[in-house]
């Protein structure tokens, strides 16, 4: 017989970790919000926000961290689905390709991105060997440049890799069960992909984007080793702003971080629906298997 | 039969080019690790030197170091991470509970809050607690990141076995924990495995996070090396990654090894 | 002593799946609880076993009332239907498995397994990986930890389902032959009327959570207690007709409700259905009025449908019975019903 109070000890960490990460998010929102006991502000305002909105600095940061996020997630998505799909075809035992840049911390990817991309990087050594360029001067500023190339550059290569890995089983598992069946009546690869595979593994898909969206999005790093000065990623700036002898520009920060919590939060709830419907299909699955019958 | 040969072959490429990429710029570690000097314009560099890597080991050597903040730290909270999420996993797949759905949102949160956001809010927290600038508070801080993935992992293995094997567990006469145990954790152990390497990456990775509760004091791999990075000290830099990513490495294949083994032996003991 | 189950029900999913079922099971009784899928018969056995919670009713083990008693202490253990043999251990782990929780010592344990392997025709199969046996085996193998558990109750959720007819006669051979020689008391769950029917000292007829009949394979099958019973064990003709003084007066002919007898008072005077199955009836070729409407050759015997002006009379005979006496599709024909085989059914109750 179930015990009622089992699945409550079972849960005691993780009812303390997600107590401890609920409490720091509830403090960021607070704080955002104008309340800072210790500084004596009491007042709830959305001040911050609008302020993030209008302060020239904080938006242009609000602008280029959505826009680097954006274009890499994207890419990614893209390009990791497109891989996928071609490399469920080949053998196995080429697994370590893809679990090479998930291992690699993001710290090294910037290394390698400054190795290869900087204006003394690989790439201009090539380039100069072969007589394109005649300076380091000549070579395009493509890891410091203030559009974030080298940031988008960075998160692609650990990014591609990450869509491959959340994406390839139920890939396969599609391509083992239904291409064949396709194959057999006759539709042809392209079509396999996209009629079949695609909307098959479109909730998964969507979950990969959202995953790496946010985490490009919040994420300290690579805009920290690979940014210009100008402008700021949104972390870059709330650290920034955060870490401000004035005590007072905490909010500053903690409104930046609100904003990433709320579109956080935005993907969340939909990665939640899809993790959910997936569970509760398959506890579904297995209750029919075993329980009524 | 010929259409089949051509998606082979644009297969290969793909897969290929897509590996070049990958492991090209990991290349670049290793000649940089071993250089002193390597000016422009040349594709070679001019001298090697073993200073780097020598640095890095003696280093590791030191006891109380960064072998003990930047390995076992992170290989304990994949540890615990581990058991953490076999235990939740458990209790959110097969109990039906009051407040179930809200902990199953809670679990998944933060792998989609970044790290630099949680850490800024929780810092105040953490100095309350005397959880600031300490070992233990940095492993709390990266148990709560590395946490989502392994229940990720083994939530996914876990509702595909269901719970038909335990049940059977039970009625053979094996209490709740030993069937939980007997039965259920090794049928698991592959995906622990892999569970506790995806863990020990998350913690071994993060930065602003250990930065942040670490306060400097707790020195991890990527504390030490990001100063490197920004002062423009290639060859240390890639020195100490070559070398961190090595024992990543070696943990991956470990992990991977010992899945094989205890399988075998599992099967085989002798009563 | 056995198992009895009192008033018990069952929901699921906050949908009542048995709504007060009963059952006795005596000391070393095998039962069969038959039912098509989705009855509730599962549910019943998981009940037992202590895996679903209960809402109501008592279940009583060896006099032991259990409802509150854990799974593992109450002595009932399941062959489920999908066998879960545990995949990370082999042959003999998993027989050893519920040995080695009581603790036997590993000499015990081994000669235990050597031979419980020996009695389900699997010797020397302890070191094989379950992956490297075939269906039978595996059906083999679970049956033999169930036995190593030492059950004061043994369920079997329908064992024999995935086999192929062949094997399923040999493991139900198997499963008779140990049932009689340890003497466990066990409830079998089946959809397989033959099986129930040949396998069980008495079988529980179970429908949408309740329990319709519970009796002998032989009473089960003439003395059903209602159309429902009497139609799952096969097609039933029906004659409608009434009883005075014992004897039974319908379109299809006169007869006495207890042959020999000259009066019945066992049974009242009414409206009434005669329940006749189709080899209970035989086929007059002269001298008839009833119409030969079809007839379906099955090999071992042969089905023939016979129009009586009122209804249709189905008729099971001998394969090519109909060929042998050359009697075809059109001809005229009489009937002649086997009195002592005959089911009266009340037809009031049947409104």
């Amino acid at each position: 017989m179930k015990n009622k109070i089992i699945p409550y000890l079972l849960l005691i960490p993780q009812f303390i970790l997600s107590g401890l990460f609920i409490a720091g998010l509830i403090n960021a929102i607070m704080i955002s919000l104008g309340i800072m006991p210790s500084l004596g502000l009491n007042k709830l305002t959305f001040d911050y926000y609008i302020k993030a909105f209008l302060r020239k600095d904080l938006f242009d940061s609000l602008t280029f961290s959505f826009y680097t996020a954006l274009v890499s997630a994207l890419i990614s998505t893209v390009l990791g689905v497109f891989i996928c799909y071609f490399m469920i075809n080949t053998k196995r035992g080429i697994s370590w390709i893809v679990e090479l840049p998930i291992i690699t911390p993001h710290v090294v990817t910037a290394l390698f991105i400054i190795s290869i991309f900087s204006q003394n990087g690989f790439i201009a050594r090539l380039l100069f060997m072969f007589n394109l360029i005649k300076d380091q001067q000549e070579f395009p500023v493509i890891v410091y440049n203030s559009g974030g190339i080298g940031i988008i550059l960075g998160y692609i290569w650990k990014e591609v890799p990450f869509v491959i890995y959340f994406t390839a089983s139920i890939m396969s598992n599609i391509n083992e069960k239904l291409g064949d069946a396709a194959a057999n009546l006759g539709a042809g690869a392209g079509r396999i992909f996209f009629e079949i595979t695609l909307p098959l593994c479109k909730n998964t898909i969507i979950s990969a984007f959202l995953i790496i969206f946010v985490f490009s999005l919040g994420a300290y790093e690579l805009p920290f080793l690979l940014g210009a000065t100008k402008p700021k990623a949104l972390p870059v700036q709330a650290y920034e702003q955060y870490l401000h002898p004035d005590l007072r520009n905490r909010p500053y920060a903690m409104a930046l971080n609100g904003i990433i919590i709320a579109a956080a939060m935005l993907s969340a709830v939909f990665y939640y629906f899809v993790l959910k419907s997936d569970i509760d299909k398959k506890l579904k699955n297995k209750n029919l298997n075993t329980c009524i019958i | 039969m010929k259409k089949y040969k051509k998606d082979r072959y644009i297969s290969g490429v793909i897969t290929a080019i897509f590996a070049a990429a990958v492991i090209l710029p990991v290349l670049t570690l290793f000649v940089w690790s071993f250089t002193q000097r390597w000016a422009w314009p040349y594709i070679i560099p001019g001298n090697f030197s073993l200073n780097a890597v020598i640095d890095v080991f003696e280093k590791l050597k030191k006891p109380g170091g960064i072998l003990i903040s930047g390995v076992v730290l992170s290989l304990i909270t994949a540890l615990l991470s581990v058991i953490i999420a076999l235990m939740s996993a458990k209790a959110l797949l097969f109990y039906n509970f009051p407040g179930r759905n809200a902990l199953l949102f809670g679990s998944i949160l933060p792998f989609i809050v970044p790290a630099s956001v949680f850490s800024m809010g929780v810092q105040l927290l953490f100095i309350n607690l005397g959880l600031n600038n300490t070992l233990h508070g940095v492993m709390i801080a990266h148990l709560i990141y590395s946490l989502p993935y392994a229940l990720r992992l083994i939530m996914d293995a876990m509702s595909a076995i269901g719970e038909k094997y335990e049940e059977q567990a039970r009625v053979l006469g094996a209490c709740g924990i030993r069937a939980f145990v007997d039965i259920t954790v090794p049928m698991l152990l592959p995906v622990s495995l892999t569970a506790f390497c995806m863990a020990y990456i998350i913690s071994f990775s993060q930065y602003f996070l250990t930065l942040l509760i670490g306060g400097g004091r707790v020195i991890t791999f990527t504390i030490i090396m990001v100063p490197y990075l920004t002062s423009g000290n290639r060859n240390f830099a890639s020195a100490y990654s070559l070398v961190f990513l090595g024992i990543s490495v070696i943990i991956f294949m470990l992990s991977k090894k010992a899945a094989a083994i205890s399988n075998r032996q599992l099967k085989t003991q002798l009563y | 002593m056995g198992l009895v189950i009192k008033d018990l029900k069952v929901s699921l999913m906050k949908s009542e799946i048995l709504h007060g079922i009963s059952l006795d099971v005596k000391d070393g009784e095998l039962v069969s609880l038959l039912g098509a899928s989705g009855c509730g018969k599962s549910t019943l056995l998981k009940a037992i076993a202590g895996l679903t919670e209960t809402d109501g009713g008592i279940i009583e083990i060896d006099g032991s009332v259990v409802n509150e008693t854990a799974p593992e202490k109450r002595g009932s253990v399941i062959v489920f239907q999908d066998l879960r043999l545990f995949p990370h251990m082999d042959v003999g782990n998993n027989i050893a498995f519920p040995m080695r929780l009581r603790k036997m010592s590993v000499r015990d344990i081994e000669n235990k397994v050597k031979s419980l392997l020996h009695d389900v025709h699997l010797d020397g199969f302890e070191r094989r990986q379950i992956s490297e046996i075939s269906g039978g085996q595996m059906q083999r193998v679970a049956l033999a930890r169930a036995i190593a558990a030492q059950p004061k109750l043994l369920l079997l959720d329908e064992p024999f389902s995935g086999l192929d007819e062949e094997l399923r006669i040999e493991m139900e051979k198997l499963v008779a032959g140990l049932h009689k020689k340890m003497e466990i008391t066990t409830v079998l769950v089946t959809h397989d009327k033959r099986e129930a029917l040949y396998m069980s000292d008495r079988v529980a007829l179970m429908d949408c959570g309740n329990i319709l009949q519970y009796d002998t394979p032989h009473n089960i099958y003439y003395n059903p207690n209602s159309k429902k019973t009497a139609e799952y064990f096969g097609r039933v003709n029906y004659i409608k007709g009434n009883i005075k003084s014992g004897i039974f007066t319908s379109n299809s002919g006169i007869w006495k409700t207890k042959p020999g007898d000259i009066s019945d008072d066992t049974i009242e005077d009414g409206e009434y259905e005669a329940l006749v199955r189709p080899h209970n009836i035989g086929i007059i070729k002269d001298g008839g009025r009833y119409v030969v409407k079809s007839i379906s050759f099955m090999g071992e015997f042969e089905e023939i449908s016979i129009d009586t002006g009122d209804k249709t009379v189905f008729i099971i005979a001998t394969g090519g019975y109909c060929l042998s006496n050359s009697i075809s599709i059109g001809n005229y024909a009489g009937i002649s019903i086997e009195a002592g085989m005959v089911k009266f059914l009340k037809a009031d109750i049947l409104k």
